[in-house]
């Protein structure tokens, strides 16, 4: 073997830590060796030195040190390392993933039952923008558009400048129109549900129609269509008036009744004589509404699959299910089934249809055997 | 396979496996299955029963060594000071689960060794151990700071500064080795690394120190 293998083995041997066969080989080199004696003798002078320089002299510095612990100890508290370890040992992969697992289920949660976290005065008038009537808008609706008067416009433009809002298209707007805006920014909320239905003044139509888009983020247009079609339509149907109505919590039980009969009858939703513009501006309204819970359905999912175990409220997903809301699906449903109902354009009905499939596929079980019910009648002759 | 410096950081900064709970929890009672003197027993059982004095007691008497073995791995006397007080802390928390029978210093060297490698991982050491590779051997430029007061000679300060300069991962296996006397079995379990490790570490630390305190052997 070469010598310096047995140079490498000596720092082993030294400590006594080979195995015997080896041990006996080096002993027997070493004895023929003087420059690996040599070296045996400095490890062991480098243990002498150690045992020599490696202590630490006596000093006061250990009696104050002691004094320190004792009074450390008497207090009862713990050092800085102390909160450092505890917050080492916080800082794992567990707590962030239970704190990224617990953003999801809320965001979902709160993305789901926006309407109870939401208050009227906080909810963005976002929704407002697919109010504007488009040019699927049918003849029943240019014709109460014509028939109206000055004032029923106005909300439209309102309505278009909050379309236009959010894509910073305001530009284009007739000063009268933005006038009116500014008035109804202005307005507070209790006034202008106390006051729905008046019509020599322009602004608390205006009013009216802002404050039944912050209050119902899913019903925007319905409530600008509403007014108009309750001048034509003089018994607006149950549906309609819980749209109109001006109480929050009036509106959200009678929303809730509607879905029920909705549900239960597993037949055709009532009719409640309104005209394919309502529908279809309520389609309109409801159509991205209804998305972004779908897809808040499926990001709670995601996250109750990921941290199935940490959050218990991902254990409970009927405290989702058990709300009394009629879901935005439902009442797209309903929208949908009327708009091929009335159409008498091939391709709108066909499109109506299509979005009753879809819903039918994402919704749950006892909506979907409705959708269903509906898309049969639908295709009869 | 070629050992790098992250590798060797790594293995530096693994949680002790004989340990439990890496520093949140108390560590078993007579680890090293060393038997108490009757006197240090007796201040053990005194302390159980809630006398603090007896384990101020304890204090002074184990303090020193487990300052130098803990200065030895943390290479810093404030945060040495820092980890063996909090470690006294610790142990006087949870006395009454120690085993009177058994010798104090392995239990308390114990929790003080948990706190020091937590202390070292959650300070990041990856730079300073780098450069230390990287610039290799260098004696001269360590500063003992505080330390140098508790040095009653020039060649105890030389020492020092020597194994301070050593990269961390051999001055732990040379610390465990020299001043707690662990085997080569003990130490490569601790550090998790082989045991064929811990003898070329330890190989080359006393090759940089002989070199270094040449005229001292």
């Amino acid at each position: 073997m070469e010598h310096s293998y047995f140079q490498d083995r000596l720092s082993a041997y030294h400590d006594n830590e080979l195995p015997l066969q080896e041990k006996v080989v080096v002993e027997e080199h070493v004895r023929g060796c003087a420059e690996c004696e040599k070296l045996l003798e400095e490890y062991a002078k480098l243990d002498q030195l150690v045992a020599e320089h490696g202590q630490l002299a006596d000093s006061d510095y250990w009696e104050k040190a002691a004094q320190k612990i004792d009074r450390a100890i008497a207090a009862g508290g713990q050092t800085e390392i102390d909160h450092t370890l505890t917050h080492r040992r916080r800082s794992g992969l567990s707590w962030k993933l239970l704190a990224a697992a617990a953003s999801v289920v809320i965001v979902g949660y709160i993305g789901i039952n926006k309407d109870k976290f939401l208050t009227p005065d906080k909810q963005v008038p976002m929704i407002a923008a697919p109010s504007v009537p488009t040019s699927r808008d049918s003849e029943d609706y240019r014709k109460s558009q014509a028939e109206s008067d000055q004032r029923q416009t106005q909300p439209n433009v309102k309505a278009k400048q909050d379309a236009g809002g959010a894509t910073g298209k305001t530009e284009n707007l007739p000063e009268e129109a933005s006038g009116e805006i500014e008035k109804s920014n202005a307005a507070p909320r209790k006034e202008l549900a106390s006051k729905p239905a008046q019509k020599e003044s322009t602004a608390p139509i205006t009013k009216d129609l802002k404050g039944e888009v912050k209050d119902e983020l899913a019903v925007p247009q319905s409530i600008d269509l509403g007014n108009s079609f309750q001048k034509s339509q003089p018994a607006p149907a149950p549906a309609m008036s819980a749209l109109t109505s001006d109480s929050a919590e009036s509106l959200k039980l009678r929303r809730a009744s509607n879905e029920a009969a909705i549900l239960d009858a597993q037949s055709p939703p009532p009719d409640t004589g309104l005209g394919l513009a309502h529908w279809t501006a309520l389609r309109d309204s409801l159509l991205p509404l209804a998305d972004a819970e779908h897809k808040a359905k499926n990001v709670l999912e995601l996250g109750k699959t990921v941290i199935s175990g940490y959050d218990k409220a991902a254990r409970k997903p009927s405290r989702l299910a058990a709300t009394t809301e009629p879901s935005p699906d439902s009442r797209l449903a309903e929208a949908c089934y009327w708009i091929a109902k009335l159409s008498k354009q091939p391709e709108e009905k066909s499109q109506a249809i299509a979005t009753l499939r879809q819903i039918g596929e994402r919704a749950n079980d006892s909506l979907k055997a409705t959708v269903q019910n509906w898309i049969k009648e639908l295709a009869a002759p | 396979m070629a050992e790098t410096p992250g590798d060797k950081r790594r293995e530096f900064l693994a949680p002790p496996t004989e340990l439990v709970g890496g520093g949140e929890e108390m560590p078993k009672s007579g680890v090293s299955g060393e038997v108490a003197k009757p006197a240090e027993r007796k201040l053990v059982e005194a302390a159980q029963n809630g006398d603090k004095k007896a384990f101020g007691e304890l204090i002074r008497l184990h303090q020193k060594r487990l300052f130098r073995y803990i200065y030895g791995l943390v290479g810093s006397f404030d945060q040495a000071e820092d980890i063996v007080q909090d470690a006294f802390v610790r142990a006087y928390g949870a006395i009454k689960t120690f085993r009177a029978e058994y010798s104090f210093y392995p239990w308390i060297s114990t929790i003080a060794r948990n706190l020091a490698f937590n202390h070292v991982n959650r300070e990041g050491r990856k730079e300073s151990l780098d450069k230390i590779v990287e610039k290799g051997f260098d004696p001269v430029s360590t500063d003992l700071g505080p330390l140098d007061k508790l040095l009653s000679k020039e060649a105890d300060s030389r020492f020092y500064r020597a194994l301070m300069s050593l990269p961390v991962t051999y001055r732990s296996v040379f610390v465990l080795r020299h001043f707690e006397d662990m085997d080569y079995v003990q130490i490569a379990s601790y550090l998790k690394i082989p045991p064929g490790t811990v003898d070329s570490r330890l190989f080359r630390a006393r090759q940089m120190l002989m070199k270094e305190l040449k005229d001292l052997l």
